[in-house]
Formats: structure tokens, C-alpha cells, sequence
């Protein structure tokens, strides 16, 4: 059986350069008088940075395209219920000024109903392409001058025409 | 006598609206919106993730949306929209049919022309062709928000 020593350890954190400055001390003077150390310390570093550099051709062989995405994608979700979301949010302000609070709120509620009508973005419902080949049939179509058009329907229920340039 | 004047006065009144209620052109409104799509891996907008997964068939890795535009068009009339470059994308209401259905003539000048009849909320896209510059190819989505 191989016992490692006190010292055999030392000498492999030394290699590793894991000692702490006394302890580098230490096993920089023993390796001075000992070329036996000193050759070991030799092979350790050696063996090392070759076991560094094997690990990196093998990191560079895998791809790792999508792996962050996949970890996270089992995590479970944890999300803090409504109401610890809510008292974070508001605890200090509801707690300090509740008639503020609330009045603010009232103000703010009105605002948005009155102006709502004038607020409302343009969300266009073509971005959104609800996938149904029915409500869309293309009745014709024609290339002009040196293109040729061509007519997709993708698996996700999209109606495309394609142009190209004529080869 | 009392009740008869109200009722005359509202007469007259729907008389002389329902002539141009009736005689109004049908009108559609339509959103056109330009995407740019391209082969290079890139960020796409957070609006168009339903676009992108529509689009998994192709080898297009970002999208970019570089315009969003509503259009009321009345019926036999064009509106123009411009897209990108020199391109311009003319939306023609032909005909507003019994089922509540658009035909639409879509033309790109020189390059494209075609008659689509959308459904609410139905699309059809226009895409391409490549642009000059490398820099991706150009998607269409025409939609029909409205017609009546």
C-alpha cells in the first residue's frame, strides 16, 4: 500500500503552488538540500501540466453549444409566492404612509384608465403569426423582371413567398 | 300631435344619415411589419420569439424587426410602405368579400406582385429576396387586423 507522507503531500502542494509562504519557505530550503525532493517536485509539475493539458484538448472536443441552457432548463422554478413579493415591494411604503399610499394609488389608477385609449402601443398581431394556413390563401402570384417567387407553408402553419434572383 | 314630432324629426334624421353610411367604402386595416433575418448568430427581439419559432424550418439564426406599420386602406385604394433600401412594399384593398374576408394585391415594384385573401388576423409573409449587401434577407408579414 502506498502511504503518503507529511512531506510527499507538502512536496505535490508545493508543485501545485497550493502552500502558503512559510510552508513555501519551508520546502524551498529542504528542496536545496535534497535533489531527491527537488526531482520529485520536477515530476509532479511535469505530470501535472500534462494532465492540465490533456483535460484542455478534451474540453476543446466537446460542444458545450446549448449546456448552460440545458442546466437551467432543469432547475426547477422557484419563484416567492405573491403576497412575499407583494410585502417586499410595499412593505415599506404601505407601512409608513398607508392613506399616501393608497390616494397615490387611486391617482394612478385613474390615470391610466383615462388614458389608456391614447396609450395603447402598436402590437401588430402580423408578429405574432397565429399559425392558422386558413385565414391566409394566396390567390396568385408573379415574379417581376429577373426574380422567380416560390410558395412555403412551414410546419408552424406560416404562408411565406419566397423571392429569389433567377439563377 | 306631441308624439308625432319626435318620431318625424327622428326620421328625417336617420334619412339623412343612413345615405352615407351606406355608401361608405369598406376599409381594411392592415399591419406591416419588416424583419430582417439572418444566417449570422445574433440577438433576436423578444417580440419576434413566436416569429423566430415559425421560421425553426429555416437556417436563419437572428431576427431583427426594423419597422412595424398600420395601414387603413379604403377599398380599390393603395397605401405604400416603405421597408428597407429602395424597397417598397404597395397594399392594394380590392375586395372586401361576403365572408368578412381582404383580398389584398401586394406588389413590390420590379420585383414581386400578388393577390392574397386573408381571413382576421390571418398573414401571409413576403420574404426576400437576399439583400445586396450580405446582410440577411428581408421577411414581410402582412396582416389583416380589420376589414369592414
Amino acid at each position: 500500500m502506498d502511504v503518503r507522507t507529511d512531506r510527499d503531500l507538502l512536496l505535490t502542494a508545493f508543485a501545485d503552488d497550493e502552500l502558503d509562504e512559510a510552508e513555501r519557505a519551508e520546502i524551498e530550503a529542504l528542496l536545496a538540500d535534497d535533489p531527491q525532493a527537488a526531482l520529485r517536485v520536477a515530476d509532479d509539475r511535469a505530470l501535472s501540466s500534462l494532465m492540465r493539458a490533456s483535460f484542455d484538448q478534451a474540453a476543446d472536443e466537446v460542444d458545450f453549444t446549448g449546456f448552460a441552457d440545458s442546466v437551467l432548463a432543469k432547475l426547477p422554478a422557484r419563484q416567492p409566492s405573491l403576497a412575499s413579493r407583494l410585502r417586499s415591494l410595499l412593505g415599506d411604503a404601505f407601512g409608513q404612509r398607508p392613506f399616501q399610499f393608497a390616494l397615490g394609488g387611486a391617482v394612478a389608477v385613474a390615470i391610466a384608465i383615462v388614458a389608456s385609449p391614447y396609450l395603447r402601443p402598436h402590437e401588430s398581431p402580423g408578429l405574432l403569426l397565429a399559425g392558422d394556413p386558413s385565414a391566409a390563401r394566396v390567390i396568385d402570384m408573379d415574379a417581376l423582371g429577373d426574380h422567380e417567387t416560390m410558395l412555403f407553408k412551414t410546419s408552424g402553419g406560416a404562408t411565406i413567398i419566397f423571392v429569389q434572383e433567377s439563377p | 300631435m306631441k308624439l308625432l314630432r319626435p318620431l318625424v324629426a327622428a326620421a328625417l334624421l336617420a334619412g339623412a344619415v343612413a345615405p352615407g353610411a351606406a355608401l361608405a367604402a369598406p376599409k381594411a386595416t392592415v399591419a406591416v411589419d419588416v424583419v430582417l433575418a439572418s444566417k449570422e448568430a445574433g440577438e433576436t427581439d423578444p417580440r419576434l420569439a413566436k416569429f423566430r419559432m415559425q421560421f425553426a424550418d429555416f437556417a436563419y439564426k437572428s431576427f431583427k424587426l426594423l419597422g412595424s406599420r398600420l395601414i387603413t386602406v379604403e377599398e380599390k385604394e393603395s397605401a405604400r410602405v416603405d421597408l428597407a433600401g429602395d424597397h417598397k412594399l404597395d397594399v392594394t384593398f380590392t375586395k372586401l368579400e361576403a365572408n368578412g374576408r381582404a383580398k389584398l394585391k401586394l406588389s413590390v415594384p420590379g420585383v414581386l406582385q400578388t393577390n392574397v385573401s386573408l381571413a382576421r388576423d390571418g398573414s401571409v409573409v413576403v420574404g426576400g429576396p437576399a439583400l445586396k449587401n450580405g446582410n440577411g434577407v428581408l421577411f414581410v408579414p402582412v396582416t389583416l387586423v380589420e376589414a369592414k
